[in-house]
């Protein structure tokens, strides 16, 4: 795979949000969300693997707390 | 997001996306956890907008004040989701009342949905960028910056509110090291 400098990443980053429709990019954050969440929610579950369902949403909820908090704390 | 947009508008109370979402719809798109409005309103009435939600969205009834921007909101949580979406009540303040009269109406597959102007999201998010520690806030004004273009933008006038509220050195700073693309 192409390494590519960081320049060039925004670069793309920049063109493709001016080519990306007003719907695409309306819903880009919950879309970006939901699919952070996931990925958290699987880190959750094998980090407790013991965890129940209704335990990993609270866990996550937990994190998203945390989140919150380191940032107010800057 | 667009549930709640659409409960507003049914509502008839005037409304617009601020923050994360209209950095990504003017900038560069990134993830958030919330969604952040600011209406027009007099009174809420928040038995029936929780009621033209639904029974897969909470509408906290208790009004709550963010203490930085000193706003005060309501909070809706999507129950499925973890997903939230502040009401923000718009504020008497001059630049809060200046952009949302300059608020931008998009148009989508399933309706309308008023956003704030690439320039106030800029100034906004300068403003509240505690002097640029704020990476998020930097981030996303730099976003906007390249995605629309100086050309598009009207300099002036983020330049006016950046004297007012004490960003101006700030957003000179953005505006001199976003690449031309």
């Amino acid at each position: 795979m192409e390494h590519l400098p960081v320049d060039a990443l925004f670069r793309e980053k920049v063109l493709r949000a001016r080519a990306a429709p007003a719907e695409r990019k309306l819903l880009a954050p919950a879309r970006l969300f939901e699919y952070a969440r996931g990925i958290a929610m699987a880190g959750i579950r094998r980090q407790h693997p013991e965890a129940t369902e209704l335990e990993v949403r609270e866990l996550f909820r937990q994190r998203m707390k945390l989140g919150r908090e380191l940032e107010r704390g800057l | 997001m667009l549930a709640v947009a659409r409960a507003l508008d049914a509502a008839g109370i005037a409304f617009m996306l601020v923050g994360a979402f209209s950095a990504s719809f003017h900038g560069i798109a990134r993830s958030t956890e919330d969604a952040d409005f600011v209406l027009r309103v007099d009174d809420l009435n928040v038995g029936a907008l929780s009621r033209s939600l639904g029974a897969t969205f909470r509408l906290d009834p208790q009004v709550k004040l963010e203490t930085f921007t000193m706003g005060s909101y309501y909070t809706i949580r999507h129950l499925d989701s973890d997903f939230s979406v502040d009401l923000f009540l718009l504020k008497e303040d001059p630049h809060d009342q200046a952009s949302f009269s300059r608020r931008v109406l998009v148009s989508y597959g399933a309706g309308n949905v008023y956003v704030s102007s690439p320039e106030d999201l800029v100034v906004t998010k300068l403003r509240w960028s505690q002097g640029g520690r704020r990476a998020k806030d930097i981030s996303d004004a730099r976003g906007v910056l390249a995605v629309q273009t100086p050309a598009q933008l009207d300099v002036a006038y983020m330049r006016r509110w950046a004297d007012a509220h004490g960003t101006r050195e700030l957003l000179e700073t953005l505006l001199a090291e976003t690449p031309a693309i």
